[in-house]
């Protein structure tokens, strides 16, 4: 078992560049990865060595398994008619979105109003499909190929364990930073399942990356023009509409779904 | 006496209506105003009536109306069965049995203000759902065309 600890890595050199970074602008050190009221570059570094460390985790980790890093990522996503399994993965993720937020308008739980500049939002469309494409092949190669494919390859480790250690991880990966919302917990959980059964059940990243891509391209696509207006318990809130009572019932069936469709 | 040539003539019938509260002690003093004012024979309207009130005023069967409050008034106008222009267009005149406001040009400036400005966010609002409810509806249809054409195709 070498995913984790190579993980764990990540978050410890995070906060190793925003504490010298600290000292360096005179701030006191934080315990914890918070980028709050600190300076832009602040920040800008925390993400890039974020990108970076998760990049490097999912490049170093074939080559710690004495595996060819591009042999092994290409057994997870075989470029074969299996592919088409990302296209069903992001059209049930987007059916699923849309109709939950077809509900939040017409119950008014949701008001349409755009809230950044025009050049914000056509920028941020224009960015929307490569953007879900990276951010989500980027978490699944990390937290199914990586994480998941590591826990069930190590033989003392059930198959139970090793997808609800799996969930947990990428749950709780989405809270190192300090955030706004922690109650938003229980979504990342059922989407992690979600994921994670999707990986189980067909054998490769395409189905979870394509329902990954899927949800950050409507989700991302639509925050310029909606406000939530609550109750949040049911709706969800702001990038989280999965993490409200409804949208853990959608979660559900849609994981329900994805076992009876593609279960082997 | 002069009428106004838009409305009707007065055929026996109460040329006035009141719309009743609910609250069972709002509705005594309520009759309590038709009786001093001399509109006992005033057209009684339940609150779930308030569209036929509306339909009668805006067809002039009407020229004068008592509410018991401002509120009264309001939630007629929040639930689109107040054409308060209208009224206003066609002299009917306005009363509270209790004004929170004194002055009645105050108050009747205020609702005309507000029924405005809530048309207008009304109409605004509308659109932006439809266009919003539009697009996800199509957005919606286009995912579900993709499952149907390669669910059978990946196997």
């Amino acid at each position: 078992m070498t995913a984790l600890p190579l993980l764990l890595l990540a978050p410890l050199l995070m906060w190793i560049v925003q504490t010298v970074q600290l000292r360096h602008y005179g701030l006191p050190i934080r315990w914890r990865i918070d980028t709050s009221q600190a300076p832009r570059s602040l920040r800008t570094v925390g993400r890039v060595v974020t990108q970076a460390s998760l990049l490097a985790i999912i490049l170093c980790y074939p080559a710690l398994r004495r595996e060819p890093t591009l042999g092994y990522y290409a057994d997870l996503l075989p470029w074969s008619r299996t592919a088409l399994q990302g296209v069903q993965g992001a059209a049930m993720s987007i059916l699923f979105l849309c109709t939950l937020y077809g509900v939040w308008i017409a119950t008014d739980c949701l008001r349409v109003s755009i809230h950044q500049s025009r050049r914000r939002w056509m920028r941020r469309l224009l960015l929307l499909v490569p953007t879900a494409c990276f951010g989500a092949l980027v978490e699944e190669l990390l937290f199914r190929g990586v994480v998941m494919g590591d826990l069930l390859s190590t033989p003392w480790i059930p198959r139970t364990l090793a997808v609800g250690l799996s969930v947990l991880v990428f749950a709780g990966a989405h809270y190192v930073r300090n955030v706004k919302r922690r109650w938003t917990m229980f979504g990342h959980l059922m989407l992690g399942l979600l994921l994670c059964l999707a990986y189980l059940e067909t054998g490769n990243l395409w189905l979870p990356v394509g329902l990954h891509a899927g949800g950050i391209a409507v989700i991302m696509g639509t925050r310029p023009f909606f406000r939530y207006r609550g109750p949040a318990w049911i709706t969800g809130a702001s990038i989280f509409p999965f993490a409200g009572v409804a949208g853990l019932a959608g979660l559900g069936v849609l994981t329900a779904f994805v076992v009876s469709i593609y279960g082997r | 006496m002069t009428i106004a040539p838009e409305i009707k003539p007065t055929t026996g019938k109460s040329r006035c209506a009141a719309c009743l509260p609910s609250s069972e002690a709002d509705r005594r003093d309520l009759e309590r105003y038709l009786k001093e004012n001399h509109l006992a024979d005033a057209v009684r309207f339940l609150s779930k009536d308030r569209d036929d009130l509306d339909a009668q005023v805006t067809a002039r069967d009407f020229d004068r109306v008592v509410f018991f409050d401002l509120q009264n008034l309001l939630t007629m106008m929040w639930d689109h069965e107040l054409k308060i222009d209208e009224w206003s267009a066609s002299g009917v005149r306005i009363e509270l049995v209790r004004p929170e406001i004194n002055n009645s040009t105050d108050w009747l400036t205020l609702a005309n203000i507000v029924h405005g400005s809530l048309g207008r966010w009304r109409k605004r609002h509308r659109r932006r759902r439809i266009i919003a409810a539009a697009l996800l509806s199509l957005i919606a249809l286009a995912a579900i065309a993709t499952l149907l054409w390669t669910v059978p195709a990946a196997g």
